[in-house]
């Protein structure tokens, strides 16, 4: 019986850490992604400032 | 050539002046020595190999002192601008500082081990020869390694402290042939026994030596 | 296009990891010695591959930036460190549960468990020196170099993990399990599964990283145009 609850909790923890890990990933280039947005403003602004 | 002796003779010569790294390390030797006599139960012996890992946790512990400060010694001052500026090859400047290493490492093994066979009995005592290769292997192993980073930590805004932390890891496998093959030494084993063992720690000595000739070159460059 | 070709990807590993959890659940014979907990296995296994490769990569890619000194090879270095330290930890999480109910001991110093653990420390390492570095290049120089020799010490890590404890359980070894070819095919099935994820990661932590590394250098060039 014992055996089986081994079994689950170390998938769980597989699927677990996959998941958290694609998942920081996935969140790491959404942070990104709005990063390269606050500077693609930027940039606008500037240029319609310059001229 | 002669580059290799100038930075060995200024730094032995440095270290004789003030001898602040052999002094630690023995201090802080003694001081492992008998606080690892802790976790001994009261009037008991000692096996050969709990002898082996107390005498090796010591040294090893303690001459991380004295391994951490070959660079940033040279980094305080500027000084390493100035080797790497002179006509010194980066190669003999490697060689000059693991032979120092060596050196100092040996120095404080001289103290440190004696005082492990007065405290805990002499009985390991069987063969000085051997005991003196085994030492003198391992400290070639972690000269190599520890030379190559400190010039490393020497570059990083953590210095010193960083320096355990990157080491410790990569010199395990050393530790752990150097522990057995000192345990198999205190029980008096033949030398056969442990010879292939012996070949390891000199391939281990060998590789990490090349590699420090090889890689010191970009870490110093920076 | 190639938004196409990623998610196409995407859907192909997706289908993989089914058919992978299928064959270790269903198709693979339960083992007699062990029972249902010898599934771990699989992915147990799979997972210590991904983690070889990611090391290997590191260690090709430190000697490539070395050489080239392109920021590209620093990049693709700590994004299979990363890879690699996530799934060698997960190779000592599931070793321990495994290791529980069949050996009834969280932990023995099984020689490949302790290198998987010693590996770990050096990886982690790696990422403590790169948080004490400010300078791009320099940092890629010496997390280079410690990925160069973290591998090579590799191999004298595995032979002296053997002398880690001479009185050790006699543990079942993986290796003297005789497997059924369901388990063989079940075996390459997830190996399969998880070396298409490792290329996956790896690709998409390499692209996110180089862009983060770009938005960085522009920020600062930025700085230094608006004072």
């Amino acid at each position: 019986m014992s055996s089986e609850l081994f079994l689950i909790a170390g998938y769980m923890v597989i699927w677990g850490g996959i998941f958290g890990y694609v998942f920081y990933a996935a969140r790491q280039q959404h942070l990104l992604a709005a990063r390269v947005q606050v500077l693609e403003e930027l940039i606008k602004e500037m240029e319609h400032r310059n001229g | 050539m002669s580059g290799f002796w100038l930075i060995l003779q200024k730094d032995l010569y440095a270290e004789f002046r003030r001898p602040e790294s052999v002094i630690g390390m023995v201090f802080f030797g003694f001081l492992l020595l008998v606080i690892l006599n802790l976790a001994i139960p009261l009037g008991s012996e000692i096996s050969p190999e709990t002898g082996a890992g107390i005498l090796w946790v010591t040294i090893t512990v303690s001459s991380i002192l004295g391994l951490s400060r070959t660079m940033s010694r040279e980094r305080e001052n500027r000084c390493m601008d100035g080797l790497l500026l002179s006509p010194v090859s980066v190669e003999a400047l490697f060689a000059a500082k693991m032979a120092v290493n060596v050196v100092l490492v040996l120095l404080a093994e001289c103290s440190i081990i004696p005082l492990f066979f007065i405290l805990y009995g002499d009985g390991f005592f069987t063969s000085l020869p051997m005991l003196v290769l085994v030492v003198v292997l391992a400290n070639v192993g972690f000269a190599a390694i520890g030379t190559l980073f400190s010039a490393i930590t020497a570059g990083t805004s953590r210095n010193e402290a960083l320096l355990p932390l990157l080491f410790y890891p990569l010199v395990i496998p050393l530790i752990s042939i150097t522990v057995k093959v000192t345990s198999m030494i205190f029980q008096g084993a033949a030398v056969a026994d442990y010879s292939s063992w012996l070949y390891v720690m000199i391939a281990y000595g060998c590789i990490f030596t090349g590699l420090g000739f090889l890689l010191l070159d970009h870490v110093v460059g920076e | 296009m190639l938004i196409k070709k990623d998610q196409m990807v995407l859907i192909v590993a997706a289908l993989l990891f089914g058919v992978a959890i299928y064959t270790v659940f269903v198709y693979a014979p339960t083992e007699l010695v062990m029972g249902p907990i010898q599934k771990i296995f699989y992915f147990h296994l799979s997972s210590a591959l991904v983690a070889f490769l990611s090391f290997f990569t590191a260690f090709v890619s430190g000697i490539l930036y070395l050489i080239r000194k392109d920021l590209k090879w620093d990049v693709i270095g700590v994004a299979s460190v990363e890879i690699g330290l996530v799934f060698t930890t997960l190779v000592l999480i599931t070793g321990v549960l495994w290791g529980r109910p069949v050996w009834n001991t969280w932990w023995t110093w099984d020689p490949r468990l302790t290198t998987s653990l010693i590996l770990w420390f050096i990886y982690a390492s790696y990422f403590i020196l790169r948080s004490s570095v400010e300078r791009q290049d320099t940092r890629a120089v010496f997390c280079a170099v410690l990925a160069i020799v973290g591998f090579v010490d590799v191999p004298i890590v595995f032979l002296s993990a053997r002398l880690w404890r001479t009185i050790h359980p006699v543990v079942i070894r993986a290796g003297s399990i005789d497997m059924a070819p369901e388990m063989v095919t079940t075996l390459l099935v997830s190996l399969g599964t998880f070396t298409l994820l490792w290329a996956l990661l790896l690709y998409q932590r390499t692209r996110t990283l180089t862009l983060a590394c770009r938005v960085q250098n522009f920020e600062r060039q930025l700085d230094g145009e608006v004072l």
